[in-house]
């Protein structure tokens, strides 16, 4: 069995203790490719070992704070450019109590309107569920009309005399703050939030690498989970549930439990993204005896497949007929390479960026990956106990590919799943909910130094939120 | 007697002692995370002859299979846990990974 950095020196200062095996930086040194400076930007901070108030999950109180501290207040994804290509195209984007209309203006202009009508308050448009494309907003009850740009329309003529109060020219739909990045288009709340872009920070020059710009979103699926929203997107926080929770990954647990793991937050913490980077398969080094490369190889093909969060591959072939000195992740990697990898700006592709799940995270709620995976996870109106989580898939096109209409959002029934790795974390998740409920008080958490760092980062920096310390 | 494949490592088993822990005493490597508690799942063996020779599952090891099953190849006697698995006669199975300690 391989020697930990803590078993070589009980030393080691809270939080500097790692899994057995090579750690990602390891690996970085094996590659035969230039390394992107991304990867090696890779910080860490111990940020205590606190107990985690389990009320951050399971408190009316609390998810009343962090609608009035957080939701009011953070930019937050509301929906992809290519959701409304063409002008007149809109969608609408809920959050919390909120609901805001994105428009698309002019062919590069996109807006974002407060969904309730000036008259009434009735939501102006009520289909959330795809986008489209109309030359007004009309409102539904009384009939008012607004233009795409905002500006009012028409009051109907049978109830135009009973406004002589309205100053038309006035009389436009609230705008909210909306600004883009990467193809991305976010809103905020509040009026005087600092600019988009002073809050991603260096994120925006980790994605120069993979830009999102050209990606395509080839799937949107959607599904009301029973737990709190913080920890349906702590699933992927870390990996080290992989073990117990997901066995079918990482080669029959003869190629990696997740515990190798590399977990990244910038600036002491306070950056407002954060990163891990999973291993790719290689020898368990958890095993109590070393497993050799052949071996894995030869379980690879004994299975016939590789399942990771990457994907599942089809694996043939005979360990025997591999030149001397193959790796599992080099014969991942070069397979992957057959299929002319996509969406790498500045280089070939490294081993690690084909073979490892790479999940970085903006706060709050969305999972930006260099590969094609991407997640949101949003408050299920006031209920702490609901949320409603989203997985998509934002595709690297070939390069001069004429990109196809984005995927319209489906919405997945309490009985449909959204693929055998992610229902094992949604059953996870909602008992979890339970559990947390079940604990006798104060019922603090007690999280991992290293491991939880991201689930440590995501609280300090809600706390911050919530208390108006941000 | 146990005999894994693709190695053709063979030993014996005592009475009342589970197929991984018999490798270990024999001087053999058996994946395992857990260290036998039936938990990681990682001792699974591909059952090739003699299932009839293997005492029955119980419900603990049942479970533990239950999570896996879908993600193994497909295996006309089934597959096992060794770390929780007797034998009381020969058993031909595949598990890679079995060596030499």
């Amino acid at each position: 069995m391989a020697t930990t950095k803590q078993e070589m020196d009980s030393k080691l200062a809270p939080g500097e203790a790692r899994s057995r095996g090579k750690q990602i930086q390891d690996l970085l040194d094996e590659e035969t490719v230039e390394v992107p400076w991304q990867l090696r930007d890779a910080d860490y901070t111990y940020l205590g070992s606190e107990p985690l108030d389990r009320d951050h999950y399971i408190s009316q109180e609390w998810c009343d704070k962090e609608t009035e501290n957080l939701w009011s207040r953070v930019w937050q994804l509301a929906c992809f450019e290519q959701d409304i290509p063409e002008v007149g195209d809109h969608i609408v984007y809920d959050i919390v109590d909120w609901s805001f209309i994105l428009v698309r203006t002019e062919p590069d202009t996109i807006k974002a309107f407060y969904n309730s009508c000036l008259h009434r308050g009735r939501r102006l448009c009520t289909n959330e569920l795809e986008p489209a494309n109309k030359p007004e907003f009309r409102c539904p009850f009384h009939g008012i009309s607004w233009n795409v740009d905002g500006s009012l329309k028409a009051i109907p003529p049978s109830i135009e005399f009973d406004f002589p109060h309205v100053d038309k020219e006035k009389f436009g739909l609230p705008e909210v703050k909306c600004e883009r990045w990467d193809g991305f288009v976010f809103i905020n709340i509040d009026d005087d939030a600092e600019p988009l872009m002073d809050f991603l920070g260096d994120i925006t020059k980790h994605f120069e690498r993979w830009p999102f710009a050209n990606r395509w979103k080839a799937t949107h699926s959607a599904k009301i989970v029973n737990s709190n929203w913080k920890l349906a997107q702590e699933a992927f926080m870390e990996a080290f549930h992989v073990l117990a929770t997901h066995p079918q990954m990482s080669i029959g647990l003869l190629g990696g439990d997740g515990s190798n793991t590399e977990y990244n937050i910038y600036d002491n913490g306070d950056a407002n993204w954060s990163r891990m980077t999973m291993a790719p398969p290689m020898p368990n080094p958890n095993l109590p005896y070393e497993l050799t490369e052949q071996e894995l190889i030869e379980e690879m093909f004994f299975r016939g497949e590789s399942v990771s969060e990457m994907g599942t591959q089809k694996m043939e072939g005979s360990a025997a007929d591999l030149p001397e000195g193959m790796t599992t992740r080099k014969l991942l990697a070069d397979a992957a390479r057959k299929n002319g990898p996509k969406g790498f700006v500045g280089g070939e592709p490294t081993d690690v960026e084909l073979t490892s799940a790479i999940q970085y995270h903006i706060f709050p709620n969305i999972s930006p990956w260099p590969g094609p995976i991407f997640y949101r996870h949003r408050p299920y109106g006031r209920d702490p106990d609901k949320c409603i989580m989203e997985i998509m898939m934002m595709v690297s096109l070939p390069e001069g590919a004429e990109r196809p209409p984005a995927a319209k959002i489906k919405w997945l029934g309490p009985d449909e799943h959204f693929g055998n790795i992610f229902n094992q974390d949604v059953e996870n998740v909602a008992e979890v909910q339970r559990g947390l409920k079940a604990a006798k008080p104060p019922g603090g958490l007690t999280l991992g130094n290293y491991q939880d760092i991201k689930v440590r980062w995501h609280h300090r920096l809600l706390e911050k939120w919530v208390n108006r310390e941000i | 007697m146990i005999q894994v494949e693709p190695t053709g490592i063979s030993f014996e088993t005592n009475d009342d002692e589970t197929i991984m822990a018999a490798a270990i005493r024999n001087g053999y490597t058996w994946p395992t995370n857990c260290g036998g508690q039936g938990t990681c799942k990682t001792c699974v063996f591909m059952i090739l002859e003699g299932e009839d020779n293997l005492t029955e599952i119980e419900p603990w090891e049942a479970t533990a299979l239950d999570s896996v099953i879908d993600v193994l190849p497909n295996a006309e006697k089934g597959w096992r846990l060794a770390c929780q698995a007797k034998a009381t006669g020969d058993v031909r199975l595949k598990k890679i990974g079995v060596r030499q300690a």
